[in-house]
């Protein structure tokens, strides 16, 4: 069960580094944090740990909802190009999560599989911010880059995960609406959502 | 009632009174504070000549930790010995506007942040309160002075150059920390090479905000613009705080350090002593005159310092003991007169509304009281008989004669150079505060009409009458003080207790017999006056009208020495005339002395970092994707670090 949920991390991970069209990438984001939330009630012994896994199904809902309303309030009228083809991207991702995976230190990780995958996840997120224009994926890699974050705490056994849960849940929500506020501004401000309009701005 | 009920009474009287400050009248909040300096300074005393500890020892864990121990008994007794006349001066100083409720909020932050620090005993608090040390004072600045270019720039300038220095003291309290040595034996078995980190590290930090030659430019800028109560307490007290730490790491918590180490200090403590006192002679402005005089006697504890790092490399302890209480004596009597100096300036610019030499004359009459106890000040700052500035320059001179006699060829010369050094700032330490009581106190009123914008009030008299009383008393029974400071030594060094100083080898001061003397000699030229009285006559000025424009200037008293030092100093002078049909109309004459510091270090340092700034900009792209490569860089090579171990 946890190994096939964390394989559909890593395919939505994967999946939405490569796609083109929002609402797509958000329902793979949305999925992605379900398989996570199934994890972590999968892995709940105690009521603290199954208040924590309570904690990521509220988030993934509460994300899927502001994401959704967010792509529904700023139709684009000619989608945003990214800046690399999508088979370059996925190369990179591999590539790059490969990299990583290889880098960790093997010593003294009762979960290395666990660990491997949110490396994996993090090479991911990263890709998506680096190669993609529009600014709902640049928050989608952030999202990538939190659950990976909470799969690596949900693997360490020696903290509560309840404080963790709740606090990347906390995190997350904060950073995801001030993010989509901002997507909203520069929307509002230039007409899409593309953030190759702000490097302008720096001066 | 125990000692540390003290202390808690007094830091919940300065807490109230800054509070209160902001609800109510700050002059009875400035009282209330200065009743909690007054128990502060009953803590700190009792701590420091009973020789007792209270609270925590020094932990290099990062669990907060507050204490008390001798050593910062003594400082905390400093620290209310001058705030307590300070707060009490600040009544009759600030008027009741919002602008002054906050300045003694801010005041009560300060003195807190510098209880905080001398009371803490583990490195968060400890670099905690030197943070906060530093911050509050440039708030108080701006908030005196809002929206002033000189003012931002004097501040920006103190910030940049204080946390840059600064990042030495947290480099030395963190290495200390992480090697478990703070205040711990273990200090005593520290390698060689973290030894010297150290030791560096705490010179350059400390020295810094201490305004130790060549890292003080930014306290020619602070000090003379902060109102005249700030001044007094940064000037009086801060730096001294930062002699502290420098005595808690150098010689407490160190143990010996190497002789090269103390030749070190010696040298930085004689550039700063002959460059302040040279810079000062040279000032025009009242107020930066007495900050260049802070740097000159920084420069002097800093001799005394070095002398006893050098004893203590030769293991020459009791000589050790008393150049630290040297050390530690004029810190106090630099404390007592500086901040007295500053409030005296401070009340002349009210008065006056200016505080450029060249526009004061005749106050010592004009304004009785704080002008002889401005005159007792200017006397103990030149190190005169029988005041206490003399007391504590005497011992750092007997220190360093015998740190000459002591060790081999190499110390010896660096301990005659050092003496030759403070030969010649107390030289011209005596020339400059003639300049000052000749051309401020003395003679009579110059160009600008006294504008009597404000009259000292009954409280800023007491204040300074206080300040003076305590230059005399500390000077005529210096011996009371000194022989407690002599216990500071972690080697517990030993002197028998007396009103004047007797030093081992059989120099001695006899404080008394001199005050004695003096008096008698004052007595019998009074005497010998008899009852004849000057002829009241006008001053001959080859017939002209005599005007304050004939009067002896502050560049015209100096400018002998200018030319004596041309060489060095380098002087700058532009003389402009404005004709009309061959008839001079006006002349305009300027002459300045620049400072090589900023110019041949700072300048081209600050040019260097601008040039290095401009192709580190080029990474700032501007782009997203960019920045998150550089994330991406950062994880593989942190990672890489990890798998290579490196990082562990």
């Amino acid at each position: 069960m946890q190994g096939l949920s964390q394989w559909l991390m890593l395919v939505c991970g994967l999946s939405t580094v490569a796609v083109r069209r929002r609402s797509l990438a958000v329902g793979l984001a949305t999925c992605q944090a379900l398989a996570l939330a199934g994890i972590a009630i999968y892995e709940a012994n105690t009521i603290d740990e199954s208040v924590a896994a309570g904690a990521l199904v509220v988030r993934a809902i509460a994300l899927a909802g502001l994401l959704t309303v967010l792509v529904s309030r700023t139709r684009e009228t000619i989608p945003v190009r990214a800046s690399v083809p999508p088979s370059i991207r996925s190369g990179l991702a591999v590539g790059l999560a490969l990299i990583l995976i290889w880098l960790i230190p093997v010593a003294n990780h009762s979960n290395f599989d666990t660990l491997q995958v949110s490396f994996g996840l993090i090479a991911f997120g990263m890709v998506i911010i680096a190669t993609r224009r529009a600014t709902l994926f640049q928050i989608l890699g952030i999202i990538f880059i939190e659950n990976a974050i909470a799969l690596a705490a949900l693997g360490h056994s020696s903290y509560s995960s309840l404080v963790i849960e709740l606090g990347v849940t906390l995190d997350l929500a904060l950073i995801a609406m001030v993010a989509s506020v901002f997507h909203d501004r520069i929307f509002a401000e230039f007409g899409t959502g593309d953030v190759a309009m702000l490097s302008d701005l720096r001066d | 009632m125990p000692i540390t009920a003290v202390l808690v009474s007094g830091i919940v009287l300065v807490v109230l009174g800054g509070l209160l400050a902001l609800l109510v009248n700050p002059k009875s909040a400035n009282y209330i504070q200065a009743c909690g300096t007054c128990a502060l300074l009953v803590a700190g005393f009792y701590s420091f000549v009973a020789t007792r500890s209270v609270g925590a020892r020094f932990t290099s864990n990062l669990h907060p930790q507050v204490g008390l121990d001798p050593l910062s008994g003594f400082f905390l007794a400093l620290l209310g010995i001058v705030a307590m006349p300070v707060l009490v001066f600040s009544t009759g100083y600030f008027d009741s506007s919002t602008r002054s409720r906050l300045l003694a909020w801010l005041s009560s932050l300060f003195l807190l942040a510098m209880v905080l620090l001398l009371c803490a005993r583990d490195p968060t608090l400890l670099l905690g309160g030197w943070e906060m040390m530093t911050l509050i004072p440039a708030v108080m600045i701006l908030v005196a002075h809002p929206r002033e270019p000189k003012a931002s720039r004097a501040v920006w300038i103190y910030l940049g150059v204080t946390h840059i220095g600064g990042a030495g003291t947290w480099v030395a309290i963190l290495v200390l920390a992480g090697h478990h040595a703070l205040g711990g034996p273990s200090s005593l078995h520290l390698a060689y090479g973290i030894q010297v980190l150290v030791c560096v590290s705490a010179i350059i930090g400390l020295g810094t905000k201490a305004g130790l030659m060549p890292f003080h430019v930014w306290l020619p800028r602070a000090h003379p613009i902060a109102p005249a109560p700030v001044s007094a307490l940064m000037s009086g007290v801060m730096i001294k705080v930062s002699i502290y730490l420098l005595v808690r790491i150098l010689i407490d918590w160190l143990g010996p350090v190497p002789m090269w180490i103390g030749i070190i200090v010696l040298a930085l403590g004689a550039l700063s002593a002959v460059g302040g006192v040279t810079s000062a002679i040279f000032q025009h402005e009242l107020k930066r005159l007495l900050a260049m005089h802070s740097i000159e006697n920084i420069g002097i504890i800093t001799l005394a310092l070095g002398a006893s790092l050098c004893f203590r490399a030769q293991h020459e302890l009791v000589w050790a003991s008393i150049a630290l209480g040297a050390a530690l004596f004029h810190s106090l009597n630099h404390a007592i007169f500086k901040s007295l100096l500053f409030l005296g300036s401070g009340t002349f610019e009210k008065y006056l509304g200016a505080l450029n030499i060249d526009r004061m004359g005749g106050l010592l009459r004009k304004l009785p009281i704080i002008g002889v106890s401005f005159l007792v000040g200017s006397m103990a700052i030149a190190g005169l008989p029988p005041l206490n500035g003399f007391a504590s320059e005497w011992l750092t001179l007997q220190s360093l004669i015998h740190v000459s006699q002591f060790g081999k060829m190499g110390e010896s010369l660096a301990g005659a150079l050092a003496l030759v050094a403070l030969a010649v700032t107390a030289a011209l330490a005596v020339l400059c505060f003639i300049k000052v009581i000749g051309l401020v106190l003395l003679g009579s009123q110059r160009s600008t009409p006294y504008s009597k914008a404000m009259e000292p009030t009954r409280p800023m008299n007491i204040a300074l009458a206080f300040l003076a009383l305590c230059c005399l008393v500390i000077g005529v029974v210096p011996g009371l003080v000194f022989g407690y400071l002599i216990h500071l030594s972690p080697w517990q060094g030993s002197h028998r207790l007396s009103t004047g100083l007797y030093l081992p080898g059989g120099d001695s001061l006899p404080t008394l017999w001199v005050t004695g003397g003096l008096l008698c000699l004052v007595g019998i030229f009074y005497l010998a006056r008899g009852t004849k009285t000057a002829s009241e006559s006008p001053t001959w000025a080859c017939g002209q009208d005599l005007s304050p424009r004939l009067l002896w200037t502050s560049s015209g008293f100096s400018k002998p020495l200018k030319m004596t030092l041309q060489t060095l100093l380098r002087p700058s002078r532009s003389i402009n005339t404005s004709e009309l049909g061959n008839v001079v109309q006006k002349v305009t004459y300027q002459s300045s002395v620049p400072h090589h510091f900023e110019s041949h270090l700072y300048a081209p340092l600050h040019r260097f970092m601008l040039t290095q700034a401009v192709r580190v900009r080029k990474l700032q792209s501007g782009k997203l994707s960019v920045y998150v490569s550089y994330l991406i860089g950062l994880v593989i090579v942190a990672l890489s670090l990890i798998r290579l171990g490196v990082i562990r």
